[in-house]
């Protein structure tokens, strides 16, 4: 008797859960979890770009004062100020300093790109930072020039070390996306949000949106690893 | 050859400064063996990063072939100087044989020709079967075997080591000066400063007695009357 109950009960919400759900609103969560991923995809890509030069600048071996005073303010600046205030200054204000109109999802990738920059940054001028001196100057007696030596020696070193601190900043770059809505971009959040309000089944859309982010974040958990074991080279007698 | 004249480093620090340097006047002669000893602090590695070009806020010159070292660039140095440093510092995500390979490709040898050679270096200094492991397999003398090879990839005229017995156990040394005394026969020019007595003692051609940032006295095996300070400096240390 009590078994039947329970499988009562599951039914019961097996279809309130997916009475709301159909193929026309399955595509659109995944044209929304697209749309994630791609505003992830650009902004990574600002992010690591802009990042790995800045960290580069601002490391304590180029010693260039200006270069890490102008960085440091631009770091204080993004990690002081919440994400929302950054999307909502480069939406409304960036149209009213340049005279340009600014569509949502540019205004969106362009927001994600420039917050990571500045955590991109940090990481990589702190995993420069702890390369060892002997490193660079190995190089230098080698004859390499100095791009040369961050190239192929002091990146590569680099790359290894930070490498689990980029992901966290790759899978809260993927995370942040979600404020993204608050403007109108038409990400997972706020399509899922949108779906809510016209099924009334919130527990479904959320669930739905909770399981695609989780996706993501494994395929790119996934991928981190094989990149890391691919760098390995620490090895014991 | 190399001539060393009227070279003084000095430092200012909280105002006050520190000579490292005073006055030095020596030469390195080709194929020959050149010390620099004396007990810590006494100026000898300080000499040879200035030498190498690590250093190069000294007074006085630095002049191989009529070439102030200190005003050519990183790669042209290269092939005066090879430099083996104290800790090695070899490039820990490369293998043994890229370690080798790299910077002769680098400064734009062919590959397959870099590759014939770094094999080469290496059995020479025994170390062929080891080509494919990373460094942090090996142990200290065999990284020590390794960082000469690469040193002697660029071809230097000369070779400088820095304290080169400070990391090694005995039979390491003892492998050390078999590969000197080896790389003297083939033509290469060494350098090295140490306070390791059994070691100079084995090499025992040019030396240098330093203290306090000054050469005090010089012995030279083909001239009979030299070098009390360095004898009684040998006996007594």
């Amino acid at each position: 008797m009590a078994r039947l109950h329970v499988f009562a009960l599951s039914g019961w919400v097996a279809v309130i859960m997916f009475e709301s759900v159909t193929i026309a609103r399955i595509l659109l969560v995944a044209h929304a979890a697209g749309m994630t991923v791609l505003i992830a995809a650009i902004g990574l890509t600002i992010g690591l770009s802009g990042g790995v030069l800045c960290g580069i600048l601002a490391s304590k071996r180029l010693n260039i004062p200006i270069a890490r005073r102008i960085i440091d303010a631009y770091v204080f600046v993004v990690q002081g100020v919440p994400l929302f205030v950054q999307l909502l200054l480069v939406y409304f204000g960036l149209p009213f300093l340049l005279g340009v109109s600014l569509e949502s999802f540019t205004a969106g990738w362009i927001t994600v790109g420039l917050n990571s920059i500045a955590y991109v940054t940090q990481i990589v001028r702190g995993g420069i930072n702890t390369v060892s001196p002997g490193q660079w100057e190995a190089s230098f007696v080698l004859g390499y020039s100095l791009p040369a030596t961050i190239w192929y020696i002091i990146l590569p070193q680099v790359g290894r070390a930070v490498l689990p601190s980029l992901m966290n900043e790759v899978i809260s770059l993927v995370k942040e996306t979600s404020i993204l809505g608050g403007i109108g971009v038409l990400e997972l959040t706020k399509v899922s949000r949108d779906l809510v309000s016209r099924t009334s089944a919130p527990f479904t859309w959320y669930i739905l949106a909770a399981v695609v982010y989780l996706l993501i974040t494994s395929v790119l958990s996934f991928v981190a690893k094989r990149i890391e074991r691919s760098l390995e080279y620490d090895f014991h007698h | 050859m190399i001539s060393i004249t009227n070279l003084s480093l000095s430092y200012t620090r909280l105002g006050t400064t520190i000579e490292i340097l005073s006055d030095i006047n020596c030469r390195i002669e080709l194929g020959r063996i050149t010390a620099f000893i004396g007990k810590s602090g006494a100026g000898k590695t300080s000499l040879l990063r200035c030498v190498a070009g690590l250093t190069t806020e000294y007074a006085g010159s630095i002049i191989a072939d009529g070439v102030d070292l200190r005003v050519i660039d990183s790669a042209l140095r290269a092939q005066y100087t090879g430099f083996v440093f104290q800790q090695f510092h070899l490039f820990p995500h490369m293998t043994v044989i890229e370690n080798c390979m790299h910077p002769a490709i680098y400064h734009g040898m062919q590959k397959e020709r870099a590759r014939r050679r770094a094999l080469e270096m290496l059995e020479q200094v025994s170390l062929v079967e080891h080509a494919t492991k990373h460094p942090q397999q090996l142990s200290g003398g065999q990284q020590q075997r390794v960082a000469i090879a690469r040193a002697l990839m660029l071809t230097p005229k000369v070779l400088l080591f820095d304290e080169p017995t400070s990391a090694l156990d005995p039979e390491s040394t003892h492998m050390l000066v078999t590969t000197c005394k080896q790389l003297v026969k083939q033509g290469v020019t060494i350098a090295f400063s140490s306070h390791d007595m059994q070691f100079i003692s084995s090499l025992k051609d040019v030396v240098h007695l330093m203290s306090d940032g000054k050469i005090i006295d010089r012995y030279d095996v083909q001239q009979e009357s030299s070098g009390e300070q360095v004898d009684s400096f040998l006996h007594n240390y």
